[in-house]
């Protein structure tokens, strides 16, 4: 029943997936999304953000990152996807589109953070001081970023000098006025926009600036690195479980209230079952103990027991906050149990 | 015991059909009654196998804070909801606060070099050819565009005459990365030391009865740069005065802080030594106090001044905490330390006493310190001065110390020393 009302609110695009019954269905299904529907999206969204082809014949660095991180988008969303078919209640997706492009754009960004974590911040850094210094600029033009003085963003149109060009020309100065420094970036960034005369690509100049300031990623990050906090396939059985589930009811009370209410009143198991239930039933905390743990009246609270988990609207609603916010707490409270229980 | 739940009852809290009542009841009786709870499980076995995954973020949501969460928290334009989403966030990700603090880093960075107000010739230079580029480059009309570019050319002109010529201007435009200075028409390198001379020798001779003389044989402290003119007349109005010019927010501070770094006064069962009665230019400070006997791990909890949490250590044994992560200056902060001792949580200062309080720097008061502090590293007199007036205490009384070190004779240096060693 319950499953038969959330289909309802599905974006109509899924629902031969969701309603299919045989295997040959659910399959056939499948392949029909992921090939017209996900697939598209995931290289439109790509190509736009790293200007590649896509092609699995070009063998350019950029392009073969590429194809990984539309791999991976891919197989999170086939596992998304499959859940969908186990959950009950099942996770809403009413926008497919949408949802395609978030896990997307997160697999493009966390590979980027995995992969070049010192660019990344250097990135930063350099989106911040373009933004925020008077003197410089950073805009959207045709296809690229471009930065430069603020004065100079009229001459975008004018063929910009490329990262090697600006690195070989202002060497001499970055050495003699000992610029590498880091503190000494608003300098390095004068003399290289000095150098330029016309605004420069926004990637030339994180280029140049971590070249100068030596803060070049190593090109190979361990496995190990990228997922260092999860174990995908550790299951969890008996005393294993509830020692698991004592050790994060611990830290969640760690937590301010807004992030516990995010966390537990929704928080699901793969199945989609509901995690606050199985407090009780594996004696960790009673209902009661739960109710004065997220705020409630053990009465207020016992009322809503039957409804849970609540969907991050109803969160909403109850905190007076945005669903975007409900989202970001979750996000967060979930990031700080990860890592503090990331040695069970 | 309250009486055995029924079959009935247990069916029921299985299926989540209980009224409110009868579920608390039920859940009160399953917590302490283990035939209730067998037969609970009996009736619905939990699952075998749990995964580990229900702690993992969904591929549509992003495991780190964005930029533009960071650059909300640095600009602090985050509410309240924001910036807690944030605290937790970065108490557990090393590699957002890292990206934090680079934020953090460029923001003091460009506070600084706009207050030095760096001076780029280059700059200019390109915004002039920047016009002269879009007035040839057939943007205008072709008459526009040539009379403008004869306008410029007969300016370009008149400029290098004008260069030539002797320098009239009241301004020392120096390069990119050389502060400048305003300085008074008259001002030149030869008579900078000049300017801030005969106003002291002045205050000596209508203010006989004031130590905070400089005698006229000391050489004098400024000897190759000048003071900028807006701290003149805060250094004649000290020396004449001959008390310093502390802010008024340190007694507020303070509120006896005596108790607390004594110790031993009622509320205060271990004392917290520093910072405590302070303002400090740290937005990253060392949490020190002292031990409790048998405490085996204390916790720190930081306070905003309307009690908010906005940092909290975890558990540690020492006697003193570096924040990992910078607090949002220019606002006083409370803190707490909570000690276990033998099991039980002992937390200090609490009421009667008064709270440990402490400010953090305004970061623009804390840059143009550390350009003052660059640009007159030599000059303790005028620093010492300077860290007063900010309420730098410890700052001041090392600068003073230094004056004191290099001219035995400074009589102005002892006194306030002195000074600031009885309000401390």
């Amino acid at each position: 029943m319950e499953k038969d009302e959330a289909t309802n609110e599905f974006d109509t695009i899924l629902l031969p997936f969701l309603n299919s019954v045989t295997e040959k269905e659910t399959e056939t299904s499948l392949s029909g999304l992921i090939f017209q529907h996900i697939q598209p999206v995931i290289e439109k969204n790509l190509r736009i953000k790293l200007y590649v082809s896509l092609k699995p014949e070009d063998f350019s660095p950029n392009n073969q990152e590429a194809l990984e991180i539309a791999g991976e988008a891919k197989l999170k969303l086939v596992g998304e996807l499959r859940k969908l078919k186990e959950q009950t209640p099942p996770k809403i997706i009413s926008n497919l589109n949408s949802y395609v492009i978030s896990v997307t754009l997160n697999a493009y960004r966390q590979y980027l953070r995995d992969k070049y974590p010192l660019r990344q911040k250097l990135k930063s850094k350099l989106r911040y001081l373009l933004t925020h210094h008077p003197k410089f600029a950073l805009w959207e033009g045709e296809n690229k970023w471009f930065c430069g003085f603020k004065s100079n963003k009229v001459r975008e149109s004018i063929r910009p000098p490329t990262a090697e060009t600006i690195q070989s020309g202002v060497t001499d100065t970055v050495y003699q006025q000992n610029l590498r420094d880091s503190s000494r970036i608003i300098e390095l960034l004068t003399a290289v926009f000095t150098f330029a005369k016309v605004p420069i690509f926004f990637n030339d100049l994180l280029t140049v600036v971590s070249e100068f300031q030596e803060n070049k990623d190593q090109k190979d990050v361990s496995a190990e690195e990228q997922n260092l906090y999860f174990c995908q396939d550790k299951m969890l059985i008996g005393i294993e479980q509830r020692e698991y589930l004592e050790k994060i009811w611990a830290e969640i009370g760690t937590l301010p209230v807004r992030h516990r209410l995010a966390l537990l009143m929704n928080l699901r198991e793969a199945q989609g079952d509901c995690v606050i239930r199985l407090i009780p039933l594996l004696r960790i905390a009673s209902i009661r103990q739960i109710a004065e743990i997220l705020d409630f009246s053990p009465v207020e609270f016992a009322s809503i027991w039957n409804e849970l988990p609540w969907e991050d609207w109803q969160i909403a609603e109850y905190l007076g906050l945005t669903r975007q916010q409900v989202i970001n707490l979750r996000q967060s409270a979930r990031s700080r149990l990860l890592r503090q229980t990331k040695n069970f | 015991m309250a009486e055995h739940l029924l079959n009935d009852d247990i069916k029921n809290y299985i299926k989540r059909q209980m009224k409110p009542s009868d579920l608390l009841r039920a859940d009160e009786h399953l917590a302490v009654c283990d035939l209730c709870f067998q037969q609970l499980g009996d009736l619905q076995p939990i699952q075998k196998s749990f995964d580990l995954s229900i702690l993992e973020p969904s591929p549509e949501e992003s495991e780190h804070l964005s930029y533009q969460q960071l650059e909300n928290y640095v600009d602090e334009k985050s509410n309240k909801i924001e910036r807690e989403i944030a605290d937790v966030h970065l108490q557990a990700c090393a590699d957002c606060r890292s990206e934090l603090d680079g934020l953090f880093e460029m923001r003091k960075l460009i506070e600084t070099d706009t207050q030095n107000q760096v001076f780029v010739p280059l700059a200019t230079e390109t915004r002039d050819s920047n016009l002269f580029w879009k007035l040839i480059s057939g943007k205008y009309p072709w008459p526009v565009g040539f009379a403008a570019t004869g306008l410029l050319l007969v300016g370009f002109l008149f400029g290098i005459y004008w260069f030539l010529q002797p320098q009239k201007s009241n301004e020392i435009a120096s390069n990119s990365s050389t502060p400048k200075l305003t300085l008074p028409v008259n001002s030149s390198p030869e008579n900078l030391s000049a300017n801030l001379l005969p106003n002291i020798n002045k205050i000596e001779l209508t203010n006989k009865n004031i130590e905070a003389n400089l005698p006229k044989s000391t050489p004098t402290p400024f000897e190759r740069e000048t003071l900028p003119p807006a701290y003149q007349a805060e250094i004649e109005r000290v020396l004449a005065v001959g008390n310093l010019n502390i802010p008024h927010e340190i007694k507020q501070l303070k509120q006896q802080n005596g108790k607390l770094m004594g110790g031993g006064t009622e509320g205060i069962p271990f004392a917290l030594s520093t910072p405590v009665g302070k303002i400090i230019q740290s937005n990253r400070p060392r949490f020190q106090w002292q031990a409790l006997d048998g405490a085996t791990a204390y916790l720190v909890k930081v306070y905003d001044s309307n009690f908010n949490e906005v940092a909290s250590s975890s558990q540690i044994s020492g006697t003193a905490w570096q924040i990992n992560r910078p607090l949002p200056p220019g606002k006083i902060y409370l803190w707490q330390v909570t000690a276990t001792q033998n099991g039980q949580e002992i937390k200090s200062p609490v009421r009667p006493a008064p709270d440990a309080k402490f400010k953090i720097l305004e970061a623009k008061n804390t840059a143009e310190l550390n350009r003052l502090s660059r640009q007159y590293k030599n000059e303790h007199l005028f620093l010492g001065i300077m860290y007063s007036r900010a309420g730098l205490l410890d700052e001041a009384e090392r600068e003073f110390q230094k004056e004191i070190a290099k001219n035995r004779n400074s009589k102005p240096a002892r006194k306030f020393l002195q000074e600031l060693q009885k309000r401390k």
